[in-house]
Parts: C-alpha cells; structure tokens; sequence
C-alpha cells in the first residue's frame, strides 16, 4: 500500500487546476488590449510587451535565487505585470535627460519627432520599470499576494515621475490630443466619428493599451465568465464614475461657470471621459487586482467607489494628465485598512445584550446629577 | 454557495442495504461518544450474548457500549481510535444467537420513559457528532422543532438516504419518539437536495399511517445545508449566534440515524450494536451501503465487501470528505459515530503542495459563516491568535467550504484548528 497521507479536512478540492489557471485566463483577458494597441500603435507595444514580460520573469527569477535562495520558478503573475506595464506605458517615448531612439534619419540628439524607427528609450523603460515593480514592489514586500501596491502602476508612475517621458503615440488618424483636452467643458460635441474612434482605441494617450474600449469590455466580458471577477463590479466602478463626472465636470462645475449645458453636451461629456484617459482599463485589469484590491464585497464596493472619485478629482482639478493610476494607487494604500476595520459580522450575529443593557438604563433612569439639580 | 455533490458524484446513493455477518474477532471501543469513557463491565474469560450490556455509563454524558457478538472476552486492551486511543473490549465471536433485547415498549410512552430507554441503549448523535442523545434531549428546555438531519450534503454519503428510502416507517416512528423526548412540538424532516427522492416514501407514510407533528422539507442544493445552523435557518428563519446551539432559538436537530435506532431501541427493545456504513471512494472494488456491528475493524469490512485498490489509495477518510477524519490504516473499528468510510486514489484525492495566498477571495464568498478564512489563516500561521479572533476563529464551523474552493491549496481549516489548539494550550 503507498502512503497513506494524513493531513486535516477537506480532502476533495474543487479548484484542480490551481492558481494557474486563473493567471493565464488574465493574460488571455488582456491579449485584446494588446492586439488593439498594437494595431493603433504598431509592433512596438509588441516589443515592449516582450521586453517588459521577460525583463518581470528574469528580476522574479534572479530575486528568488539570489536573496531568497529559493530554485522555484517564478509563477505567471510577474508576466502578468509585465503585460499590465507595457500596456500603460507609451509605444514610444522620448526620456527628457536623454535621447537613445533610433530615427529615421539615424541617432541624433534633442529629437521629438514622430519619425522615431525604433525606441531605446521605451525599452530602456520597460526593463527600469519591471525591475522596480517586481523586485522592489512585488518581492521585497513578500512576494505573490503581499504586496501593497500594484506594482505595474506603481512601476508606471515610477518612470513617469522619474524620467519625465514625453509619449509619442501617435494614431492612423493622426490624432494627437492629449487627454486634457477631452476635460474641457466643450469637448467633442456630437462628434460621431470622434466617439467611434475612441470606442475602438484610434485615439491619442499617453498609455498604449488602454485606448480600446471595445478590446477592455471583451476582455472585461472573458474575466466574467471565467468567474476571475465579479460582473457588479466594474458596473458599479462605472456607475460611480459617471456620477462624479457629472457632479464634478458637469452641472457642479457648469453651474458655477453659469454657463449651462445641453443635455446631449453633457452626455458627449460624459461618454468622452469615460472612454478617454485608461480608466476603463485601470478599472477592469488593476482595481480588480486580487492582491491589491480588499477581499469582501462590501469593501471591493468602498474600494470601487473612492478608486472613481479620485479619478475624477484628479482629472477634474490636477494638473496631471492621468488620473486613473493615481487614484488606483491611492485606493490600493487604503486596502489594508478597509480589510480590518470592516469586517463582516459572522452568520448569526446579535449585538452584545450588555451595552444594550446599558443604554436602555441610562435612557430609562434619570441621573442622580439630574435629581439633585 | 458552494454545490459540492455536482462536481463529485456519488457511487453508492443506489446500492440498498446489506447485512454484514459478524467477524471472528471484534474490538468494540469503550468511547463511541462524546464524554466520559464507558466503564467496562466484563472482565476477560467472561461469556456475553449479543446485545449484552459491557461498557456501563455512570454519568450523563456518556453512552452504554453492547456487545454485537456472542463470545467470549478475550481481553480489554488500549488501541486506536480515530480520536485517540481508547480501550477497546476484544471478543472472540462464538457464532451462536445467544440474543439479549430488552423488553419492547409499546402504547402511549411518557417522555421520561422514552429518555430511559434511549439512555439504556446507548443511543449518541450518530451523523458523527456522537453526543448523547437522551442528555441532548433532556437538557434541553423548551424545544419547538425537532429537526431531523437528512441533508447529507457531504459527497459520498448515502446511509441517511438508504435508512429513508427502505426504512421509512421506523425512521419516521423513531422521528416522533425524538421529538417526544425533546418535548418539542413537532418534527421536521430536512432533506437535502440530493435526498429529495426520498420524500414521495417520506409523505406517503405520514398520510397512510396519519401521523401528526412531522412533515417533511426539501433544503437547497448547498453545502454546507447539513451543519447545524444552516440547517435551523434553513428550516425555521432563525439564526443561532455564535458560540450558542441550536436550542437557544427553540430547535433541536438530530440526525436520521438516530431515530432508527431509537425506533430499534423503544419498539423493538434492541440496544445499539450495529449501524449502517456506507463505503465508498474510487478506492473501493464494491461500494456499499452496509450494516455493520460496532467493533468490527474497517479492515474487516472491507474484506467482506471484496477489498479495495490498494495499490492507489492515498486517503483513508472517516466520516466526510469535507469534514471528515484522516485515519492512517483500516485497523480502526466500526463504531457508533462512524457513517462513511471513503478512500480515494490519486486522481480524486488531487493532492498538491500548498501556494501562497493570491487573495482571490474565493474562500471569503464561500464561506458559509460570514467569515474571512485567508485572514484567519495568515494570522493563525503567525501565531497572533487575537487577530484571527478578529475575522471569526470563533464562529468557524470547520465546514471545509474555504479550502475545498482555494485554488492556492491553502490549508485553511488546518490553520482554524492550529489557531483553536493555540489558544487553548494560552488559557491552560
């Protein structure tokens, strides 16, 4: 007879095929993205995609065997931080200290065109900021499920802060307005062809996968029905958004302005911000983060919520072009404390008889201060 | 909620009954039961009967033990249980039918008569919890539903289904004596979703034999339907708090088997010696549901039923696959709180090393107390008890629901156990 194993209750399982399963459906969930970033902005999202997903791998992998001394190899969700990162990072950029891009016209200094054949600089990124996320955000925190932070974005704005890059996404439409634009009060109005090309990504931003409403919402769709996350969420994320828009960048900000909307103005207004900027895939690929997202729903809803309001704040108020990842960042420092201080009453719960008591007595009786008096 | 039983298919739900001839040798433990040990009262060279008294309980929380042969006492002797060692009564089976019944009871029965005849027999909770049952029912005041347990939402459970399907006149009879002893104003029999076959037979008894108080109720297709307090909330719309049972809000639930046998016990005067086992698991040749005497080894059993792969079989399980006990060998005997014996092969068993956590939060959504088990887990593994205290140690059922959905493997009631054995070691 083989050995007999002895550990504790249950002894069935009905997740078979482990963790696995679940990362590679995420990286399924995000290859539309990817496909539609690289249409919008050529093989370079490819490139840096490759490099991005490697450059994750190797710092999980040299991490584990130089400080942890472990030989495991590292799982899939470094690749699918490495994904996430090129993702909201450029297709090209060029860094303001220097300038490595290859143009068409060769190597040269001080550059800034469109013309740029392949970018150093973005790769040079890439391999900068996989490193920071995976050893310094994911590993030196604990590594697979510990880290506070989610460390694509924090990667994200890393580079961003650090290396000032100035994106060069540039599209089939040679649109090129930036984000900010969309938040004015006159933006896009009853322009068709503008919403379409936003609803399929063929628009300027500073992050090139996150353009494509339509390749989010199939991926979004894909993680639903594999039960990765739940449906209400991102509906409630968008709810929230729509609300905070409306208050904060339409009739609060109108009102004050005395300058009234039209409903179909405020409605253009509405579905611009939405589909602008990478809310949408901040939303359906990082807040529903497992590790860097709280673990009930009540708090996943809290989460959501504030997630949309900083969004709109920033986009409404700073200066900053993104506001999505900020506020992502913000909600995810605020995720350990909404875990331990709303916790949900276990099944059967009556409040304690005793401050019950208690308060019905001070209620009832009247004090002996009272008397006195 | 979980559906646990549509991804594991049963394989002995259809077998019926059969009788399983006592072996030559059987080694009936002395604690078949929660609380004290029975005192034995047989010395070695003794004669019995089938169905004698050997094991005396000289206080309320404890359980007469029977002989389930004819023979002689070969000795009294320390072995294994499940729970621990205990001493076992060890009697060489002569093959005669020296029986000893006590004498039937019949006609209108007062509640204390019942309660002495249940006491007498032996009778304990027979769905695995094994506390005993006329303590259960006279301990407590003010009963109003008397549930009877016949969820059986673990996989591979089936003797509660069989015990309905073939025996429903004596359960049902059993069902009223219970509720009588418990003074409660009437019966419920809660079937699980699986079991609701059952309840066509159920009713048509009620009607033919026109028995008042007792009705029957189909639960939803969950786990955990079974445990006590989903079960009342289930049944009467309310909710036991935390740290309290089910008689606090007027309901008292006591499993199908334990009715047969006080039906056994009061109408037909037979003490508790032998009790209905299902085998199952892709480990066994035959699966059956099997009556067995209490003291034949599981070894023993599975020999009458023609063995098992014993090439493959990495678990042994005693009781549930959920909620069940790990026993390392089959020389464990048969007794009174033993309802399932499963063994698994490798392909069902899907044993893997544990990950870490990812916090999918699929263990939160499961879990059918509210609780937060992958806090619970991280915290008990640190040793910081009153942090786990926090995200509900306390109120945790050890359904298994938690780690039966991780797909990181996290040993989760493990870390429930570890943490309640720590702080109990802190208060002592």
């Amino acid at each position: 007879m083989k050995q007999v194993l002895a550990s504790s209750a249950p002894f069935l399982s009905g997740a078979p095929r482990g963790t696995r399963r679940i990362l590679i459906d995420v990286l399924i969930a995000l290859s539309p993205c990817l496909i539609a970033a690289s249409i919008f902005f050529g093989w370079h999202v490819l490139v840096n995609a490759a490099v991005c997903m490697a450059a994750c791998y190797g710092a999980e992998y040299v991490y584990n065997r130089l400080i942890l001394k472990k030989k495991k190899l590292p799982d899939f969700s470094c690749l699918i931080t490495g994904a996430v990162l090129a993702l909201i990072l450029p297709a090209k950029a060029v860094f303001s200290g220097w300038d490595f891009n290859f143009y068409a016209d060769g190597f040269r200094t001080g550059g800034g065109a469109d013309n740029i054949l392949f970018s150093f600089d973005i790769i040079l990124g890439c391999i900068i900021g996989s490193v920071f996320a995976v050893a310094l955000v994911k590993m030196l925190f604990g590594g697979q499920g510990k880290n506070f932070l989610n460390p694509a974005a924090a990667a994200h704005v890393f580079l961003l802060l650090c290396f000032a890059f100035t994106a060069l996404n540039t599209t089939g439409f040679g649109f090129t307005a930036s984000n900010g634009a969309f938040l004015d009060g006159d933006k896009g109005t009853g322009d068709t062809g503008l919403f379409l090309a936003m609803f399929i990504g063929n628009q300027a931003s500073l992050t090139a996968g996150t353009t494509s409403a339509i390749a989010i919402l199939a991926g979004c769709i894909y993680l639903c029905v594999r039960k990765i996350i739940d449906f209400k969420i991102p509906l409630i994320g968008i709810g929230c958004f729509l609300l905070f828009t409306l208050l904060f960048d339409g009739m609060i900000a109108q009102s004050l302005l005395m300058r009234p909307d039209t409903p179909a103005k405020l409605f253009n207004n509405l579905a611009a911000n939405l589909m602008a900027g990478s809310f949408l895939f901040c939303l359906v690929f990082m807040a529903n983060d497992y590790t860097t997202a709280p673990v009930t729903f009540t708090n996943k809803v809290i989460y959501i919520a504030g997630f949309a309001f900083f969004t709109v704040l920033l986009r409404s108020f700073s200066a900053q072009g993104e506001g999505a990842i900020f506020a992502l960042l913000l909600m995810n420092v605020l995720t350990p404390l909404l875990d331990r201080y709303v916790v949900p009453k276990p099944f059967g719960y009556t409040k304690p008889e005793k401050r019950l008591k208690a308060a019905k007595k001070l209620l009832s009786e009247p004090t002996v201060q009272e008397e006195t008096a | 909620m979980l559906n646990i039983s549509k991804h594991h298919k049963v394989c002995s739900r259809h077998l019926p009954i059969c009788e399983m001839p006592p072996p030559d040798k059987v080694y009936i433990p002395l604690v078949q039961h929660v609380g004290k040990p029975a005192k034995p009262i047989v010395s070695p060279a003794d004669k019995v009967k089938k169905g004698q008294l050997i094991g005396e309980a000289d206080t309320e929380l404890s359980a007469n033990v029977f002989s389930c042969v004819a023979g002689t006492v070969v000795e009294i002797a320390e072995m294994d249980t499940p729970y621990g060692k205990c001493a076992h009564v060890v009697i060489e089976n002569n093959r005669s039918e020296d029986l000893f019944l006590f004498k039937p009871l019949s006609g209108a029965l007062s509640r204390e008569q019942i309660l002495q005849r249940i006491r007498e027999a032996g009778i304990v909770g027979m769905g695995g919890a094994g506390f005993p049952t006329a303590y259960k029912l006279a301990s407590s005041a003010q009963i109003h539903t008397l549930i009877l347990n016949a969820a059986e939402s673990e996989p591979f459970s089936a003797c509660d289904f069989r015990i309905l399907k073939e025996r429903p006149e004596q359960f049902l009879r059993g069902a009223l004596l219970l509720s009588n002893g418990a003074g409660a104003e009437h019966a419920v029999v809660a079937l699980g979703y699986d079991n609701r076959a059952a309840a066509d037979e159920l009713n048509k008894v009620i009607a033919e034999q026109k028995l008042q108080n007792i009705k029957t109720t189909v639960l939803k297709p969950e786990y955990p339907q079974g445990a006590e307090k989903k079960l009342v909330y289930a049944v009467t719309g309310k909710k036991v708090a935390p740290g309290k049972l089910p008689p606090s809000v007027g309901a008292l639930v006591c499993n199908v088997h334990t009715a047969l046998s006080a039906y056994y016990a009061v109408y037909e005067g037979r003490p508790l010696y032998s009790r209905l086992l299902t085998v199952s698991g892709d480990g066994v040749h035959s699966p059956a549901n099997v009556c067995v005497p209490l003291g034949a080894l599981f070894s023993d059993v599975l020999e009458f039923l023609g063995g098992y792969d014993a090439e493959n079989t990495v678990r042994i399980i005693g009781g549930g696959p959920m909620t069940g006990l790990p026993l390392l060998h089959l020389n464990y005997a048969c007794e009174k709180r033993s309802h399932l014996l499963a063994l698994l092969t490798e392909s069902r068993a899907q044993v893997r090393p544990s990950e870490p956590c990812i916090r999918c939060t699929r263990c939160v959504k499961a879990c059918p107390m509210k609780l937060m088990p992958l806090y619970i887990d991280a915290y008990s593994l640190k040793g910081d008890i009153e942090n786990a205290a926090r995200f509900g140690l306390r109120a945790c059922i050890r359904c298994g629901s938690c780690a039966y959905v991780c797909p990181s493997r996290r040993p989760l009631v493990q870390s429930v156990i570890l943490a309640r054995n720590t702080k109990e070691e802190a208060a002592e």
